[in-house]
C-alpha cells in the first residue's frame, strides 16, 4: 500500500493553526462605564460577528468579538464581569496577549436589502460596531439601536456621530437619555415604517432581548441574525462545550451568527446554557450581570 | 446516516452501520451534539467521560492544534454522574446509533458507582477511561499503568451491570499487552486503544511559558497514528475481544490501515478538526471506495490481514 501524504483541507483552522500568537497591546480607550477597547497592531482579517480567543498567560483564555478593524489595527471591546475580563481591562500599552482566530460564522450582509437595523444591548453591542462600519461601506443605510440601563453604560454613543449612512438611536431603562425603555421598543417603531423586503436585522446582547428581536422580526417576515454566546473551551469545534440543544450545532463554528428562524427552533434560546462542567443552567434576565 | 452494506457490523447486540466511532471527549457534552455527530455519519458515538462529581476542568487554553497534532488537557470536565443521567438517557433516546458512555473514577469503587447511576439510562456500552493522562495521579494513572488495578476496575464494574464494557487503554505504559490480557481475563468485552500519547508540551517563545494552562497535555491526531497502529497490532495478537482502534485516523485509508492491524471499529476524535464534523461520513465513504477498489467484500476480510504475512 502506498502511503500518500494526507491531501485533505483544513476546513476550520486559521492560518497559523490553533496556537496563540503573542501581540502587544497598542493602545487602550475607555468606551463606557466599565468598558474599554484594546487595540492591537495586526492585520486581522475578521468578518463582523467573528471572535478571537484571547490568552492571558497564567490567567485564562476566553472568546471576545472583534469590534474594530481597519487592516492595520484591530480592537476588542470588553466589559468587566469576572477575573479574566478584570485582568484584560488592567492591561496597558505594550503588554502581551495571545491571539488565535478569527473564528466562527460571521453576520452576512445582504446587498439587495438597502437597509440594516442593528440592535445592541448593554455590553453585548460590541461586535455591532464593526458590522455597522462594514454595512455602511457597502452602501447599506444603517440604524444602530443601542440600549443600556443608563446613559453612562451606552456603548458607541459617539463612534458613528459623523458617519454617513449610520444613524444611532439610544434607549435607556432609566430614561437618562434617548428613548426611556427597551431597545426593542425602538426596533418595533422602526419596523412599522419599513418595507420588510428592504430590511435585514442584526442583534447582539442579552438573550431575552435577542429573543424579542427575533420574534418581532419573524412575525413581520424580516430576516436577520442573532449573535450567540455560549461557554467556549476550544473555540474551534472539537470540545463540544458550546453546542446548542436541538440541532446540536457548535456556536463556535456554525455560529455565533445564527438566523432568526434557526435560533428560534432551539428550546434553550433565552432559557438556559451550559456551564464549564457542561451542566445546563437557567439564564438570568439580562446579559452582563449574569455573565 | 450512511449505511454502506460492506461496512456494517454487529457487536454485543448493537449494529454499527459503519466502523467510525466518535472518540470520548470530542463533541460529547450533550445529547443534541451526539445526535448531530451521527447525522454527520458516525457509526457510534462516545460521550465525554463522566465521573462521580461535577468538575469544571482546567482553565483555558485546554486544546492547541497544529498541522500534525493536537495537545489537550481539558481536565475531565463533566457535571457528575447524577446530573448526567438525564442527558445520557436523552442521548440514547435521540441517537439512531449505539451510544457508548465513557466513565472515570479515582478508585475502582468510584468507577462502579458511576456505572450504577448511569446504567438507568441504558447506554449500549460503558467505556472505562482508565487512561487519562491529564489529571495527575488522582485519576487514571494507577489503573492505566497497573494490570492488577485495571482488572479490579473491570471486576467492580462487571459486578454492577450487565451492559457490555469497553476498556480504554493508555499507550504510555511499558507493556500494553499485559494490561490488556488482565482486563480481558477480568471480563472486558472490548478494548479501545489508544488514549492520548505523552503527555507533551508546547512552550510559547514570546510568553516564555507552556501554552496549555495545565502546562502539559495528551498528544492526539495524525502524529500519533503510527503508535496507535502498533498498539492495535500488538493487541490483536494477544486478545480475542474486538478492538476500537483509535489515534490519528483522518481518512478512509487510515481506517483501512487500522483495521488491517486488527481493529474492528475505528475511533475518530482529532480529525473533526482536520476535516470537519462530517469526517465520519467522509472516512466511511473513503473506506468503502478503498474496499470496492481492492475487492474486499466486508470488514472481516480486512481485519487483521496485516498479520497474515
Ligand atoms: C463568541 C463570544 C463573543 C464574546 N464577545 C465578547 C466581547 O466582545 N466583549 C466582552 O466583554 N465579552 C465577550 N464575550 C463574553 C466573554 O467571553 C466573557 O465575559 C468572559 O469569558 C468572562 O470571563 P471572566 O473570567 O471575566 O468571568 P467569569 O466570572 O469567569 O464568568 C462570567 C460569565 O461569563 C461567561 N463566560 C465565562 N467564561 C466563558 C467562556 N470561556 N466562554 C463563554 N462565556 C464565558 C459565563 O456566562 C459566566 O457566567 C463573548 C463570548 C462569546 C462566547
Ligand atoms: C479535546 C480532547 C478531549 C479528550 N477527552 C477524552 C475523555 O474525556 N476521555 C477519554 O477517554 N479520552 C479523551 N480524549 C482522547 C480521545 O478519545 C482519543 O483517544 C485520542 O484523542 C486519540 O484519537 P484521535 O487522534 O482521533 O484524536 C480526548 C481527546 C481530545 C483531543
Ligand atoms: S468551544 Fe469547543 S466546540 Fe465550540
Amino acid at each position: 500500500m502506498t502511503h500518500d501524504r494526507p491531501t485533505f483541507e483544513f476546513p476550520t483552522r486559521s492560518r497559523t493553526g490553533e496556537v496563540p500568537r503573542m501581540l502587544p497591546v497598542r493602545k487602550v480607550a475607555d468606551e463606557a462605564q466599565g468598558m474599554r477597547t484594546l487595540f492591537f497592531s495586526y492585520p486581522l482579517d475578521a468578518a463582523p460577528g467573528q471572535f478571537v480567543m484571547l490568552w492571558l498567560p497564567g490567567v485564562d483564555q476566553k472568546p471576545i468579538s472583534v469590534s474594530y478593524q481597519d487592516g492595520a489595527l484591530f480592537g476588542i471591546t470588553v466589559a468587566e464581569v469576572g477575573p479574566f475580563t478584570r485582568r484584560l481591562l488592567q492591561l496597558k500599552s505594550g503588554d502581551l496577549v495571545g491571539v488565535t482566530g478569527p473564528y466562527g460564522t460571521p453576520f452576512t450582509l445582504d446587498r439587495k436589502r438597502p437597509r440594516a437595523i442593528l440592535v445592541g444591548g448593554g455590553c453585548g453591542a460590541a461586535p455591532l460596531g464593526l458590522l455597522a462600519e462594514r454595512a455602511a461601506a457597502e452602501g447599506i443605510a444603517v440604524d444602530l439601536i443601542i440600549g443600556a440601563q443608563t446613559e453612562r453604560a451606552l456603548l458607541f454613543r459617539e463612534r458613528f456621530a459623523r458617519r454617513r449612512r449610520i444613524t444611532t438611536h439610544l434607549a435607556t431603562d432609566d430614561g437618562s437619555v434617548g428613548h426611556a425603555g427597551f431597545a426593542t421598543d425602538v426596533l418595533a417603531r422602526l419596523l412599522d415604517g419599513t418595507d420588510p423586503s428592504d430590511t435585514r436585522v442584526y442583534t447582539c446582547g442579552p438573550e431575552a432581548m435577542m429573543r424579542t428581536v427575533a420574534q418581532l422580526c419573524a412575525a413581520r417576515d424580516v430576516p436577520g441574525q442573532v449573535l450567540m454566546e455560549r461557554y467556549m473551551k476550544c473555540g474551534f469545534g472539537v470540545c463540544g462545550q458550546c453546542c446548542i440543544d436541538g440541532s446540536g450545532k457548535r456556536v463556535c463554528v456554525e455560529g455565533p451568527a445564527l438566523s432568526f428562524g434557526e435560533i428560534l427552533a432551539h428550546a434553550e434560546f433565552g432559557k438556559y446554557s451550559r456551564d464549564a462542567s457542561g451542566h445546563p443552567v437557567r439564564k438570568g434576565q439580562r446579559g452582563c450581570e449574569t455573565r | 446516516m450512511h449505511t454502506l452494506a460492506t461496512l456494517s457490523q454487529d457487536y454485543h447486540g448493537s449494529v454499527f452501520s459503519n466502523p467510525t466511532v466518535l472518540a470520548a471527549g470530542i463533541l460529547g457534552v450533550s445529547a443534541s451534539s451526539l445526535a448531530n455527530v451521527i447525522r454527520n455519519g458516525a457509526g457510534a458515538v462516545t460521550t465525554k467521560s463522566v465521573g462521580p462529581a461535577a468538575r469544571a476542568g482546567h482553565p483555558n487554553p485546554v486544546v492547541i492544534a497544529t498541522d500534525g497534532y493536537l495537545l489537550n488537557a481539558v481536565g475531565l470536565s463533566n457535571p457528575g454522574a447524577e446530573a448526567s443521567v438525564e442527558e445520557l438517557a436523552a442521548a440514547v433516546r435521540g441517537c439512531s446509533a449505539p451510544v457508548i458512555a465513557s466513565v472515570f473514577g479515582s478508585t475502582a469503587q468510584e468507577f462502579a458507582d458511576v456505572v450504577r447511576v448511569l446504567d438507568a439510562a441504558k447506554p449500549a456500552f460503558f467505556e472505562a477511561n482508565i487512561s487519562c493522562p491529564n489529571v495527575g495521579s488522582e485519576f487514571g494513572r494507577p489503573f492505566g499503568t497497573d494490570s492488577a488495578a485495571a482488572a479490579k476496575v473491570v471486576e467492580e464494574i462487571k459486578g454492577e451491570t450487565a451492559t457490555p464494557l469497553i476498556v480504554k487503554l493508555s499507550p504510555n505504559v511499558p507493556d500494553l499487552v499485559e494490561i490488556a490480557k488482565a482486563v480481558c481475563a477480568a471480563g472486558a468485552d472490548m478494548l479501545c486503544a489508544i488514549n492520548t500519547v505523552g503527555p507533551g508540551m508546547l512552550i510559547d517563545l514570546a510568553a516564555r511559558r507552556p501554552v496549555l494552562a495545565n502546562r502539559s497535555g495528551g498528544l492526539s491526531g495524525p502524529a500519533i497514528k503510527p503508535i496507535a497502529v502498533r498498539c492495535v497490532y500488538d493487541l490483536y495478537r494477544a486478545v480475542d475481544v474486538p478492538i476500537i482502534g483509535t489515534g490519528g485516523i483522518s481518512t478512509g485509508k487510515d481506517a483501512a490501515e487500522m483495521i488491517m492491524a486488527g481493529a474492528s471499529l475505528v475511533g475518530i476524535g482529532s480529525a473533526v478538526y482536520y476535516r470537519g464534523i462530517d469526517v465520519f461520513a467522509k472516512v466511511a465513504r473513503e473506506l468503502d471506495a478503498f474496499m470496492q477498489e481492492h475487492g474486499y467484500a466486508g470488514i472481516g476480510q480486512l481485519r487483521g490481514c496485516a498479520h497474515d504475512a
